[in-house]
C-alpha cells in the first residue's frame, strides 16, 4: 500500500511539472514522451503487463458483438461529430473539435494537472489493476 | 458551450451505457470489458496505446488556451 502510494505521489509531482511546460514547447512534448516511452518498454518486457486483459477479464474474448456493440456506437459517433467539427473548422461554435472543447478545461495548471494523472493512470493501469472482474482478492 | 453539448451528450451516453452495464451484467460489456476485448489482441493493444499517446501529445504538449 505504502508503495503504491509513494509511485501515486511520485506520479502527482511529475503531473505537475509536466502541466507547467508552456505548450508547443520542446520540455511539453518531452514529459509526454517519457511516460509513453516508459509504457511501450514496459509493455514489450513484461509478460505479465502484455496479458493485462486476461488478468482483468479471463473472459473479454467471449464477448458477443450485442455485448460492445453500443460502445463501437460511441466510438462511431463521436468520429462523425469530430469529422462535421473538422469539415466546420474545427472552432466551429456550431460543433467544435473534441479538442477545442477539452481545450477549456486545460486553461488552469490545476484543471491540466488533474487531466494529466487520469492521462498517467490510464496509460500505466496494466500496473494497478491486478485482479480480475468481480473477484475480491488475489487467490 | 453550445457548441459542446454533442460532446456533452456522448460523455452523458457513455456513463448512462456504464451504469447499464454495470446494472445488467452480461447485457452490455462494461469499458473495463471493452478495453480487455481490445486489448486481449496485439493489434488492438497498439491501437490503444496510439490513442494514448495522440491524447497525450495533443492535449499536454500542443493545447491552446481559449480567450
Amino acid at each position: 500500500m505504502r508503495r503504491w502510494l509513494t509511485v501515486f505521489v511520485v506520479l502527482a509531482a511529475y503531473a505537475w511539472i509536466a502541466t507547467g511546460a508552456a505548450p508547443f514547447s520542446l520540455v511539453a512534448y518531452i514529459y509526454v514522451g517519457v511516460p509513453a516511452l516508459s509504457v511501450l518498454l514496459s509493455y514489450l518486457k513484461s509478460p505479465r503487463v502484455r496479458n493485462h486483459s486476461y488478468r482483468v477479464s479471463p473472459n473479454a474474448g467471449a464477448q458477443s458483438l450485442t455485448q460492445f456493440a453500443p460502445w463501437l456506437s460511441v466510438i462511431g459517433v463521436a468520429l462523425v461529430v469530430e469529422a462535421v467539427a473538422l469539415v466546420l473548422g474545427g472552432r466551429s461554435a456550431v460543433v467544435p473539435t473534441l479538442s477545442t472543447s477539452v481545450d477549456h478545461l486545460l486553461a488552469t495548471h490545476l484543471e491540466r494537472w488533474v487531466l494529466y494523472v487520469l492521462w498517467l493512470l490510464a496509460g500505466f493501469s496494466p500496473w494497478w489493476r491486478r485482479r480480475p472482474v468481480g473477484v475480491d482478492r488475489e487467490l | 458551450m453550445n457548441g459542446e453539448l454533442a460532446w456533452i451528450a456522448l460523455l452523458f451516453v457513455v456513463v448512462s451505457l456504464e451504469l447499464l452495464a454495470r446494472a445488467r451484467p452480461g447485457a452490455i460489456s462494461t469499458i473495463t470489458e471493452f478495453v480487455a476485448l481490445l486489448s486481449s489482441r496485439t493489434l488492438g493493444r497498439v491501437l490503444l496505446y496510439l490513442v494514448w499517446v495522440f491524447v497525450g501529445v495533443h492535449f499536454f504538449a500542443r493545447y491552446t488556451i481559449p480567450r
